[in-house]
């Protein structure tokens, strides 16, 4: 009995390690195949508690055998997921497609199959968990499961974040996951058959384990193959993203998460913003220059005509690498002229004191919140503090060829609007890439005036000789192409009607640039994601479902489980803002996806262990909740990341609480409730998933949603105490 | 708490379902301003009381009562085949004749450019995506009559009035009326095209152009099926054709890496052009940005424009340009004979003409295009 018991703390634990790890690999993983922004991990969230749903639903048919269920599925877990991880490097060898990415509903298809399984055994182990405990006598087999899962996904989380990433690629890790449970399974296996098959697994995948990089290589380069030109020089993940590096012709690109970032040599692409610079009328010499982007021949010019250039880039690795390339193309590059500062542009803007004569910022499209940041009025209102008397700030934007659509409109009115507000004195280009150039003083900005203006002082510049010896057919004339006078009637005309602003709190920007970018993969489901009133008739559907599913299993599993699904549609909300928030303040996620998620474990953990006792302490969990809102808040002012932490924690901890809580009621089958508490919870999350970015977001903004939030805890709250009896 | 009933259940649900269907079928329902705006289409057969054949372009689609063609242009209603873009004008511009791109053919003046909704080809790297790929009904439009369109290119002060941004013959009929009208006025109309026209309709539209740019998008079948939903033959078939007719001619390679960029294939190009259009005529390889589907490709390298060009110069092509690349060097039109620059440009626009009566002033050489009103 005893021995059970350990066993069955081990496969707790180990299921709980194992799914946090596989959860941040895929999400890593499937990001570098799909769109690499939050509507990715939209789809990605929303399939992985599906998963858990179905499996959780499916659970309660299993009654005796537990041990050797329980030993089966620890093995299949991360078997399932070695398997996900070579059939998604493989879909690009086998679904070859010209296009960028995949339309919306084959990222779903992909998503399913390579999540569901997997998803379907976490779900599907935890009530057989609970009844394995409850049936050992085990007090409170509902905590004591939620509690060491919860434990172990932390656990998981923490090692992801701070060994595995650095050290073993994902392949690698699932397969020493899978050894792990070898030895656990191996330990409760009874035929000697069974014993020996698992001995000669244990074998074979350590031999592969020693050659996985070799074997991730070869997928990898042929899946990068199949959709981009050129060949695969190298590959890297940073802690930052998924680095491909790849020759085409005679020049170097770089993909970060399967985004095209930069080509060099890049001569003619930052023209424009050399004419930009000059237009206002910079001498460069003596000139401090700040240059936000991945650019090569812009740090030439500016760094060779004497200006000091500080360069900020977040990814030492990626700028290694880039640097590299750069001196092989341009031999003479003045790197020693150039400061680089390896931090996120917003965070170094917050840190330093120095002002510049220039700030250049040339981000990849808003396409996710991390780049969308470089959009926002704040983030122009920080670019301005660090601006001299007569500073300038350069930014570019994708804009339009002829015609917007509503969507586009929004989106370059946001980013337009904000930027205006911030400098007033600017003159905006209009076309395909839009330039805009803000003033920190006043001047007039008349177009043809200025232009005439910058055609006329050129010539007469110091530094006229010195750009026309550095870039080639240089002419000042060349900048009018950029303010066709048509194109800028029709952008004038557009922004009219438009008064919107993209701010941190409600990026518009960035969800009318997703919006459009949907349309162009010509996508069905487009059409959903971007209707709010599909979506909520999407949410009603699946509330009519689980409450149907609810009451099929008798009052209690319908009371319980809408408690538990708004408990876990909170969650999920409540996740969702706070990386959104942290992506905000800190900018890449990626890094730090698994520690916020161990983080939340850890919460979940803290939440069950307190449903040790007896007593409910509702007023307490109630003032931990908002004291963790209260702290998230404080955190969108302040950046201190100690808060966002610690705020998931007690939010985690709150709703933590209310599973085991449950659990642990009287009932008559306990591995019935424990699979819909479960299905409930998770069915509640997907909610959340689905609801959260695609319509609240963008109609409430981050502030309103927070108290939606503390609404709908004190909801659930009064439930609990209106049905303690229960 | 209030149970729900069985019954109750599946009410919600086929009411959810219901909802759901109808709020995606909604933006695909043709709206009463369709009806408003449409005009008998030319250049189609009737199957049956039911059914059309549009003639118009190759994709000869097969149109039953209320469904449309692939470009989304045109549609079968009682029995009759009707464009739904005529004067639907949705972008409307005023671009330098260079942006089209014409370098031969009036330089230094200014187009009026209109383009409707629609397209009969689905480029995954098309600019105008927004335009090309939309049903008429989902862009704001403005209905302009082929006077009203010429009366407001002689407002603009502009001599041309150019088809362009999508593809123009999907408004074959607003076309051929606008053209008419404008033959009157001394105004010229040029179309900016992919070539993929009926032999039928391209003789009855082309002799009345006074330009035509054609989007020369590969020498390859597989490159227009896969990347551009069409084919390579009727193209071939209409730049031989508009070089007969005498109209000015410009061709377009947008030179997209590894999709289109081999050389072999643009040897084969260039000899076609040599063979059927002549070595004088204009060919233009210009830079592809990420756009639209192929946002994962990166921009074409400079060094592959100009290996293109020199192939093409090799092969016996005595004006090539390159495109998208401000400030390059082979923007500029150089005299076929003595080699001296004859035409300078700067970004779209053309900065120094020193052609005199379309002659080079150094050799005095006739430069071929057409080059005063």
């Amino acid at each position: 009995m005893k021995y059970n018991r350990v066993f069955l703390y081990i496969s707790t634990f180990f299921i709980g390690i194992s799914a946090s790890i596989a959860q941040a690999i895929m999400i890593r993983e499937l990001l570098m195949f799909f769109r690499g922004n939050e509507l990715s991990i939209g789809i990605i969230m929303v399939l992985w508690f599906a998963g858990i749903t179905a499996g959780a639903a499916i659970s309660k048919k299993i009654q005796a055998h537990q041990f050797s269920s329980i030993a089966h599925n620890i093995l299949l877990h991360p078997s399932l997921v070695c398997i996900s991880l070579i059939l998604l490097y493989c879909t690009p060898i086998f679904y070859h497609t010209y296009d960028s990415f995949y339309p919306l509903e084959v990222e779903l298809v992909i998503a399913l199959v390579c999540l569901l399984p997997q998803c379907f055994i976490i779900g599907y182990i935890f009530p057989v968990l609970v009844n394995a405990c409850s049936r050992l006598t085990i007090n409170n087999p509902g905590t004591v499961v939620f509690l060491l899962e919860s434990l172990g996904a932390f656990t998981g989380g923490i090692a992801f974040t701070f060994l595995i990433i650095q050290k073993i690629n994902p392949l690698g890790t699932t397969l020493i996951l899978f050894i792990i449970a070898c030895i656990i399974s191996f330990t409760v296996v009874q035929q000697r058959i069974k014993r020996l098959a698992i001995v000669i697994a244990m074998v074979i995948v350590a031999f592969v384990i020693a050659h996985s990089s070799y074997v991730e290589k070869k997928l990898l380069s042929l899946s990068f193959a199949a959709n981009h030109p050129g060949t695969l020089l190298e590959y890297r993940r940073t802690p930052y993203q998924m680095m491909f590096v790849a020759g085409v012709d005679d020049t170097i690109v770089l993909y970060g998460n399967n985004n095209l970032y930069a080509q060099f040599p890049d001569d003619y692409q930052v023209r424009p913003i050399i004419h930009a610079l000059l237009s206002t009328g910079s001498v460069l010499k003596d000139t401090d220059i700040l240059i936000s982007g991945d650019t090569a021949f812009l740090h030439y010019v500016f760094a060779f005509a004497g200006a000091s250039i500080d360069h900020v880039t977040v990814d030492p690795v990626m700028w290694n690498i880039v640097q590299q390339k750069i001196i092989s193309i341009y031999p003479d590059f003045p790197s020693q002229l150039i400061n680089v500062y390896y931090d996120d542009t917003r965070h170094y803007l917050k840190s330093t004191g120095k002002k510049y004569n220039a700030v250049i910022i040339l981000p990849p499209p808003p396409d996710s919140i991390m780049h969308n940041r470089l959009y926002t009025v704040e983030f122009f209102k920080d670019c301005k503090l660090h601006l001299t008397n007569i500073g300038v700030c350069i930014i570019q934007i994708e804009g339009f060829a002829n015609i917007m659509n509503p969507s586009l409109r929004r989106y370059i009115a946001s980013v337009i609007n904000s930027f205006r507000q911030v400098f007033p004195s600017s003159l905006i280009s209009a076309g395909d890439t839009i330039y805009c150039i803000g003033l920190n003083y006043n001047r007039n900005t008349d177009t043809s005036n200025y232009l005439s203006q910058y055609i006329k002082n050129f010539s007469t510049s110091p530094i006229s000789k010195t750009i026309r010896s550095l870039v080639p057919g240089f002419s000042p004339q060349e900048f009018k192409m950029y303010f066709q006078e048509s194109q800028q009637e029709y952008l004038a005309k557009q922004l009219q009607s438009e008064h919107v602003i993209n701010s941190d709190l409600l990026p518009k920007g960035y969800f009318e640039y997703l919006a459009n970018s949907l349309k162009q993969s010509s996508s069905e489901a487009e059409r959903i994601i971007t209707n709010p009133l599909l979506m909520i008739l999407l949410l009603i559907l699946i509330v009519i479902l689980s409450l149907w599913y609810f009451k099929s299993r008798g009052t209690q599993h319908i009371i319980f489980g809408s408690i538990i699904f708004v408990s876990g549609f909170i969650s999920m909300a409540t996740m969702i803002i706070a990386l959104i928030a942290y992506q905000n303040v800190f900018g890449v996620l990626y890094y730090k996806i698994a520690l916020c998620n161990a983080l939340f474990m850890l919460g979940l953990a803290i939440g069950s262990a307190s449903t040790f006792t007896q007593k409910d302490f509702f007023i307490t969990r109630i003032m931990v909740l908002i004291t963790g809102l209260v702290m998230l808040f404080c955190f969108t002012i302040y950046n201190n990341a100690i808060l966002l932490y610690v705020s998931i924690i007690l939010i985690a901890a709150t709703t933590g609480s209310f599973i085991p809580l449950l659990l642990n009621r009287k009932t008559n089958d306990i591995q019935l409730l424990a699979s819909t508490l479960d299905a409930a919870d998770h069915s509640g999350a997907l909610s959340g998933a689905l609801i959260t970015p695609f319509v609240l977001l963008p109609f409430f903004g981050i502030y309103s949603l927070v108290i939606l939030i503390v609404l709908g805890f004190i909801l659930i709250v009064f439930k609990l105490q209106n049905y303690s009896h229960i | 708490m209030r149970s729900v009933t069985r019954k109750e259940f599946l009410h919600s649900c086929l009411y959810s379902m219901q909802a759901l269907v109808v709020g995606s079928v909604i933006p695909f329902l043709p709206e009463d301003v369709i009806a408003s705006n449409y005009r008998q289409a030319l250049h189609w057969k009737k199957i049956d009381a039911q059914t059309v054949q549009c003639n118009l372009c190759p994709n000869q689609c097969m149109l039953t009562n209320g469904t449309r063609g692939l470009c989304k242009a045109r549609q079968c209603m009682d029995g009759k085949l009707y464009s739904l873009v005529y004067g639907r004008i949705a972008a409307y511009h005023i671009d330098p004749i260079e942006k089209k791109p014409l370098y031969h053919f009036l330089p230094g003046n200014d187009a009026l450019s209109v383009a409707t909704a629609g397209c009969n080809f689905s480029c995954k790297f098309c600019q105008n995506w927004q335009l090309s790929q939309s049903q008429p009904e989902e862009l704001d439009s403005q209905y302009i009559t082929p006077v009203q369109l010429v009366k407001q290119a002689k407002e603009h002060k502009t001599p041309v009035i150019a088809f362009t941004y999508n593809e123009p013959s999907i408004q074959y009929e607003y076309i051929y009326d606008t053209v008419q009208v404008a033959k009157k006025d001394n105004i010229s109309c040029v179309i900016i095209s992919n070539g993929y026209l009926n032999k039928q309709a391209s003789e009855m539209l082309y002799p009345l152009l006074n330009a035509i740019k054609i989007d020369f998008k590969a020498y390859s079948q597989k490159f227009y099926s896969e990347i551009c939903g069409g084919n390579l033959s009727p193209v071939l078939s209409n730049i031989e054709l508009a070089k007969k007719k005498n109209v000015w001619l410009e061709l377009v390679n947008l030179v997209i890496p590894t999709l289109n960029d081999n050389p072999d294939d643009i040897r084969a190009m260039v000899r076609f052009i040599k063979t059927h259009c002549g070595s004088t005529t204009p060919l233009h390889f210009t830079r592809f940005y990420p756009i639209y589907k192929l946002k994962n490709i990166p921009p074409t390298p400079v060094s592959t424009l100009e290996r293109c060009r020199e192939i093409a110069l090799a092969e016996g092509l005595k004006y090539v340009y390159i495109g998208n690349v401000p400030g390059h060097s082979a923007n500029n039109t150089y005299c076929h004979n003595c080699g001296k620059t004859v035409i300078e440009r700067s970004g779209f626009y053309t900065t120094t003409n020193k052609l005199k009566s379309g002659k080079c002033p150094y050799c005095n050489t006739a430069i071929p295009g057409i080059w005063t009103l």
